[in-house]
């Protein structure tokens, strides 16, 4: 990462939140090593402004990140949180250390959907069963997009990318419903279209007790648009001939593939073919947590009991 | 009750080395079944709720190592414990802890490989392993006991090596040793606290973490950085990080600064003993199990009129060089007993001596050497 | 280097391995020798050809055994299942004075093939007698605990008594304790009767 440098020199932020952020702090401007149109600034952007407004405590909301284009985001999230960069797929692994170890801390885990439905598939499972208080963002961009544009667990039917040049085959992981399948008490998938909703579940997820899930639809212009211009697939991902080469169209298009879980209920498996489920599936904040449960077995180990 | 009282108990080699954990501190175990070091497990899970600490079942080995990891990170001492197919899987997270300088201990009770091998069969095949687990270079510790009583005192031993120098210290068990019952010595309470190094913030530069030291801006060996507190760098990359904690454009100059910081300090972590190597014709350079019978061997072979000694390798990573090359370089010729048919130990003598002396190996592969096979070898080159 | 090997041998769950740590705790802890055990391990443990080893180093100046393994031929072997009784060959036993036993249960053997080609072999009903009288199998560990504790004499008597106390439950010490001196009494018949034949 040596070429961290302003973007703008002279420019002054025009957003209070950019001066916290770890690059504002660090070099007085905003700066990311983003593409153009990705949705990672966003997400970045209102992680800092939450964790600024809510007056989070960086030593007890760790943060830990996996491996992907989001691994770049150290530098638009809030210069105070004690940050971690964890192995491909480990970060809930890490964070399961670092709870039980630590168990007024509440680790949020950034992490991608190759990360966290590749590589890492099994540690999501498994801290989802365990019901450990934690908060697991899932970037979905449905495309490994550091590694230049492979074809994901989560990549829609159809798409092309350059592990699947002709088109996208298999079945698509289901974040949301592995996370329900497991025993997430919190469950939510909404889009960086929707950041006002994304604000009221992460807030949500910081006042739960246990696993919160929260998968985040987010474009790829630069690996996952470009792609699927008028490829083979493009009638299943809903483009009717369109491009997508820009931030806008993208967004547009994340906006028209994702469905209300309400109207969802409405409409039969066809329709929602490809598309994206958005809202809330799961609320249950009276399940018991690991770490608390593990607090009563050590009372049982002394003879508390 | 962390400490067991002062006195003598008949233990597994496993639930030893356990207790050795217990006492030197240990908070957090994560681990994943695997024969043959199921006991670690099995014995934690009772024991370290008992004293307030955690031990975790995880998913995978995978998964107990980064757990470990995270343990560690936030201030606990963590360890784990595996066998062959499990270090395996765990090469990468090692590299990480090694690359981020976290402190944690890795016990590895070896059994026969390759692929799942025989479970309960000693053989010492992880050497390598353990010398040069996951991608990257760097020095991590290791340390091999030879008793139930070793098992105990160089956890203790192993936990002070991590704290000290930041990085992963393995213990070399085995399938053989770590089910072997023998009486072990506990010392008393006090007497083990004063041999454990504690984690803790250092009281005179708390909210300066820093990797290098102030006056000279060279690199030293801080104390562990705790996050959750002000004793910590601003992020832990799985980079190569410079003296100030961020990611450095110069890797060489970390690399560097990893593998010095245990080459440097090779006096003070490579262990060794020595048995009537005074006036030795013959050295038998060896570690583990196979000490035991060289023993044995050597006061036959003393009876007999031949001059044998012994140079034993406590600690065989780093390798002690210099003591070997300064131990071998009047004898006749050097005797490697192995539990492995290569001889990985044998081949860094003969890297040591320049193949100016004749190195012999006696391998044996999961069948524990009887001091009669070094014996023979020993009149053998008598001749 | 006074090596002193045993072997018990039987099914898993009859308490092959029980007794073995009793062996060991009982010449290790009280008695201040040098000893190692190992046993039979996970599938093994639970079959037909369970086994624990012990060995005993009788000098006390030696602190660390050198080769851990019981060896062949043995000072003491204890075979409880037809299996492991299959196994045994005439070379197993020692063949000295005072040394080389063998105790087998015809309760689970039917017949001990290579019983007449070894001199001291004593086939005593352990299991049978543990149940007729204390009422459970388990109380057979005892009685060969005390015929342990009589025919090699490594131990002494209080080292055994010792042992059992720290092994048993409370509520099951006193019969445990009468098991004991039924192996003790046992043992000592087989041994006078040894005498007898020698005479």
């Amino acid at each position: 990462m040596s070429g961290i440098g302003p973007m703008y020199p002279n420019e002054k932020p025009e957003n209070p939140y950019v001066l916290v952020s770890y690059a504002g702090h660090l070099l007085g401007n905003y700066s990311s090593r983003l593409c153009a149109g990705c949705g990672y600034g966003i997400i970045g952007h209102i992680f800092t402004r939450l964790f600024e407004d809510e007056k989070l405590d960086p030593k007890l909301y760790p943060l830990v990140l996996g491996i992907g284009c989001y691994s770049q985001m150290l530098l638009t999230v809030h210069y105070a949180t004690q940050k971690v960069l964890s192995l491909h797929g480990r970060a809930p692994a890490l964070a399961t250390g670092m709870k039980m170890a630590n168990p007024q801390m509440k680790p949020i885990i950034f992490t991608g959907d190759g990360d966290c439905l590749g590589i890492g598939g099994n540690h999501f499972i498994h801290t989802c069963r365990r019901n450990l208080d934690c908060i697991i963002l899932i970037f979905n961009n449905s495309i490994y997009a550091m590694t230049g544009g492979q074809g994901a667990p989560t990549t829609l039917f159809g798409a092309k990318s350059t592990t699947t040049p002709y088109k996208m085959f298999e079945n698509r992981s289901d974040g949301v419903k592995l996370a329900l399948a497991a025993g997430a008490t919190y469950v939510a998938r909404t889009t960086v279209a929707h950041p006002r909703t994304f604000m009221k579940y992460f807030r949500k997820a910081l006042k739960h007790k246990g696993t919160s899930v929260i998968e985040l639809i987010t474009p790829c212009v630069t690996y996952f648009g470009r792609k699927n211009l008028n490829n083979l697939g493009a009638e299943y991902l809903g483009l009717k001939g369109e491009k997508m080469d820009t931030a806008g169209k993208m967004i547009d298009w994340i906006k028209r593939n994702s469905i209300r879980v309400n109207q969802a209920k409405f409409m039969n498996e066809e329709e929602l073919f490809n598309k994206y489920i958005i809202g809330e599936f799961r609320y249950a904040p009276d399940q018991p947590e690991y770490s608390d449960e593990y607090a009563k077995i050590q009372k049982i180990a002394r003879g508390g009991i | 009750m962390r400490f067991m009282p002062e006195g003598k108990y008949l233990m597994m080699g496993n639930i030893a080395m356990s207790e050795g954990a217990l006492a030197a501190g240990l908070n957090f175990f994560g681990g994943y079944p695997i024969t043959p070091s199921t006991e670690v497990i099995e014995h934690l899970a009772a024991r370290l709720p008992q004293v307030g600490g955690v031990c975790m079942q995880m998913e995978d080995e995978l998964a107990s190592i980064n757990a470990v990891i995270g343990a560690s990170l936030v201030g606990a001492k963590a360890m784990t414990a595996t066998s062959g197919p499990g270090i395996a899987l765990m090469t990468e997270t090692i590299s990480m802890a090694a690359n981020l300088e976290i402190p944690f201990v890795f016990c590895d009770v070896q059994r026969n490989g390759p692929g799942t091998g025989y479970v309960t069969e000693p053989h010492h095949n992880d050497i390598g392993l353990m010398r040069f687990a996951g991608n990257g270079e760097f020095q991590v510790i290791t340390l091999a006991p030879m008793s139930c009583q070793e098992l105990y005192d160089l956890t203790i031993v192993a936990f002070n090596f991590a704290e000290t120098y930041r990085c992963p210290v393995f213990i070399m068990s085995d399938a053989y040793l770590g089910h072997l019952h023998e009486v072990v010595k506990i010392p008393s309470k006090e007497k083990v606290e004063k041999m454990v190094i504690k984690r803790e913030i250092p009281e005179d530069i708390i909210g300066k973490f820093s990797y290098k030291d102030e006056s000279t801006g060279k690199y030293i060996i801080p104390k562990p950085p705790i996050m959750g507190t002000d004793y910590c760098p601003p992020m832990f990359l799985s980079q190569p990080h410079s003296l100030e904690g961020m990611p450095t454009p110069k890797p060489q100059i970390f690399t560097e600064m990893m593998i010095k910081k245990i080459t440097s300090n090779i006096d003070k972590i490579a262990l060794t003993d020595t048995y009537k190597l005074d006036d030795a014709e013959i050295i038998i350079i060896a570690y583990g199990l196979p000490v035991r019978a060289s023993y044995r061997a050597v006061d036959l072979a003393r009876k007999e009129g031949i001059k044998v000694g012994i140079l034993r390798l406590i600690t065989i990573w780093p390798f002690p060089d210099e003591k070997v090359k300064e131990t071998v370089k009047d004898a006749k010729v050097v005797i490697v007993p192995e539990l492995n048919y290569t001889g990985v130990i044998a081949e860094q003598v003969e890297r040591v001596t320049n193949l100016n002396t004749p190195v012999i190996r006696i391998p044996n592969v999961c069948e524990i050497h009887h001091p009669h096979d070094i014996l023979k070898v020993i009149k053998e080159v008598d001749k | 280097m006074t090596r002193y090997e045993i072997r018990v041998s039987g099914f898993g769950g009859q308490g092959v391995i029980t007794l073995s740590k009793m062996i060991i705790m009982a010449s290790s802890i009280y008695e201040g020798l040098a000893a190692t055990q190992t046993e039979a391990y996970s599938a093994a443990a639970r079959g037909g050809k369970c086994w624990a080893e012990v060995v005993v180093e009788l000098d006390k100046n030696i602190e660390l055994i050198d080769y851990p393994k019981a060896l062949k031929p043995y000072d003491f072997l204890i075979v409880l299942s037809e299996e492991s009784a299959n196994d045994v060959k005439v070379d197993f036993i020692k063949d000295e004075e005072n040394t080389g036993f063998l105790i087998w249960d015809p309760t689970t053997i039917k017949k001990l093939k290579v019983g007449k080609k070894i001199n001291k072999v004593l086939g005593i009903p352990v299991q049978k007698l543990a149940v007729e009288k204390f009422g459970n199998i388990v109380f057979g560990n005892s009685i060969l605990f005390g015929i342990f504790t009589i025919l090699s004499g490594i131990f002494s008597e209080e080292s055994a008594l010792e042992t059992i106390k720290k092994f048993v439950p409370n509520s099951t010490l006193d019969k445990n304790l009468e098991a004991f001196e039924l192996g003790k009494q046992e043992a000592m018949n087989f041994l006078n009767k040894i005498k007898e034949e020698n005479n």
